[in-house]
């Protein structure tokens, strides 16, 4: 079957799960890459924790935070599923800026990402970014604001209304009336952007040895598996990542190691037109593309 | 009218009793109604002196006019019972049966109507009768408001389970990469019946994919034989189409029928008098045919 057989096949599977899907697939060692609609701009949800650990993780490095200030934390007390950690929590924390890095970055912890976006915003991530040579991804808001989406208006059991308003309601240009979906107000990406915020993690160049160390190695203890990492991981394949997810947004980016050496680093970013907040089996298709994608230019 | 055909009759014949016989009315009737006319005329229209009923002038004068108006009598009540044996036309729902439609118009034919049928879609149904191009129709409705109501299940040519399926059921497993489809036809495309069931599929965590529109009621038909898909359809019509079929846990859709009619037919009256027949071509299951 040709590439091109082989990439119409994988879009009809993800039709037929009711997702529209980003991806970018890059050996990181040769530059190699497959993808479908790589350049496609998606509002990136949790996923704009990477950048985050970076911008932060920089900080620490040149001296400009102290990984062991304490800092207080006040509560998040959202009581909608999801989120996770300090969002949760119900009473003040107090918890040193290392280790909110890895709330953040491993668990996903909202509470945690805002705590440090308060101590670099989102402008200087930007900034960190345009240093690390990464176009594509702009980071525009913290996550409080990702949390007040019309999930949080609507009853428990009328979820598929909150989510029929995220998929019916895109406009031109890819606008969107809910803020958190509208690529020009939100924090968005491409897969592409994401696959190269990926590689200069995994091969740096221009980002410190010892911040790409630090990130990969947050993303590497990455709690959140059920996406792609039972496609990719392995006692033989190393799968470090980060997922985000916000009402039909489903993305994952991570690297795939494998003891022969090789790297491959892997962008997955859907956006499903099915009115159910919970698709397990839209997660299973996801990762299938994402992994085929994989294998087919690990065989090339 | 009346005494203008036994004038009319009169005239010709030249005899009261031979006219009146023509006319089918006794002699005296004939005798009364000829007086009357001349009252409303105002003028003899027969000199009664000979043997013979002789025209008067004003009589002969007036008889060309009077055949003439019988004659377009005649042509009228002709007209009125060819009109009355014109079929009524009315839109029915394309999946129908040949048989069962048979059974209704004849039962139409005691009540002293003609149906004359036209199979059409449900949106069709609707503007067939919004343009007067049908003077009945079956209207889908949710079944709630339904005169007629049919649970709907599914079809599958394999067939050897026939308990209830539950609709969860069909959610692929982690590592399935096939999946079983329920086909819905063009019939039950309303939002009461679609709607309603992709939604259940998305709760259920199914693939959109799923459940699908088919095109047509055969292109459904054959993927459920080809391709050990199921079809979304009524117990009846899974009979006809030699399916198996098994209810759905909770019986979650249904079809609903109401009767509606353009200006001039009484639909109560035709709704109340076809009840049983019509229920019979839509495969309302037998023990809630006379359901009210």
């Amino acid at each position: 079957m040709s590439v091109q057989q082989a990439v119409q096949e994988l879009q009809g599977m993800l039709k037929d799960a009711g997702l529209v899907g980003s991806y970018l697939v890059r050996d990181l060692d040769t530059g190699d890459e497959l993808g479908i609609a790589p350049d496609l701009e998606l509002p990136i949800a949790s996923l704009v924790k990477v950048p985050l650990a970076v911008a932060v993780s920089e900080h620490v490095q040149d001296g400009r935070i102290d990984a062991a200030a304490v800092i207080e934390v006040s509560p998040g007390r959202i009581t909608t599923p999801g989120p996770v950690g300090l969002s949760r929590f119900r009473h003040p924390a107090w918890i040193a800026v290392e280790d909110l890095l890895y709330l953040s970055t491993a668990m996903s912890d909202s509470g945690a990402t805002d705590a440090l976006f308060s101590l670099v915003p989102p402008a200087e991530v930007n900034r960190v970014l345009e240093r690390a040579g990464i176009a594509g991804i702009a980071v525009r808001h913290s996550m409080d604001e990702l949390t007040q989406t019309p999930v949080e208006r609507f009853e428990p059991g009328e979820v598929h209304l909150a989510q029929s308003l995220a998929i019916g309601s895109r406009t031109a240009g890819r606008g969107h009336p809910v803020p958190q979906l509208d690529v020009s107000r939100a924090n968005t990406g491409t897969a592409r952007a994401c696959v190269d915020l990926l590689q200069a993690l995994w091969v740096p160049t221009r980002v410190p040895a010892a911040v790409a160390a630090q990130v990969r190695s947050l993303m590497g203890l990455n709690v959140i598996r059920h996406r792609l990492a039972p496609d990719f991981s392995s006692d033989a394949s190393r799968w470090s990542s980060k997922t985000g997810t916000l009402l039909n947004l489903r993305h994952e980016i991570g690297v795939v190691e494998h003891d022969d050496g090789s790297r491959y680093a892997v962008a997955a970013l859907t956006e499903s037109t099915v009115p159910a907040a919970i698709q397990p089996t839209a997660e299973v298709v996801m990762a299938h593309v994402a992994r085929t994608l994989h294998d087919r230019l690990r065989a090339r | 009218m009346g005494a203008c055909r036994v004038f009319a009759h009169v005239g010709e014949r030249g005899s009261f009793t031979l006219g009146a016989a023509a006319a089918g009315v006794p002699q005296p009737v004939a005798s009364r109604r000829i007086a009357a006319l001349e009252r409303h005329l105002g003028g003899l229209l027969f000199d009664r002196s000979g043997r013979r009923a002789a025209l008067t002038p004003f009589g002969r004068d007036l008889l060309p006019s009077a055949k003439r108006l019988v004659e377009l009598a005649d042509a009228l009540e002709y007209d009125a019972g060819q009109a009355k044996l014109k079929p009524l036309a009315f839109a029915v729902p394309a999946i129908c049966p040949v048989r069962p439609l048979a059974v209704l118009d004849a039962a139409a034919r005691d009540l002293g109507m003609v149906l004359g049928f036209r199979h059409a879609d449900p949106a069709a149904r609707t503007e067939l009768l919004n343009a007067h191009e049908v003077r009945l129709a079956l209207v889908a409705v949710p079944p709630s408001e339904a005169t007629w109501a049919i649970p709907l299940g599914v079809g599958d040519a394999a067939g050897t389970d026939r308990r209830p399926l539950n609709i969860e059921a069909l959610r692929p497993w982690r590592a399935q990469r096939t999946f079983q489809r329920i086909w819905i036809q063009p019939e039950d495309d309303l939002p009461h019946i679609r709607d309603h069931l992709e939604q259940l599929g998305h709760r259920a965590a199914l693939l959109p994919a799923q459940i699908t529109l088919a095109p047509s009621l055969t292109a459904a038909v054959s993927e459920t034989l080809r391709a050990g898909a199921l079809l979304l359809c009524s117990l009846a019509q899974a009979d006809e189409l030699g399916l198996s079929w098994r209810a759905l846990v909770g019986e979650p859709v249904a079809r609903g029928y109401q009767l509606r009619a353009g200006s001039g037919v009484d639909v109560r009256a035709v709704s109340e008098g076809l009840r049983e027949p019509i229920a019979r071509c839509l495969g309302v299951p037998v023990g809630e045919r006379g359901r009210p």
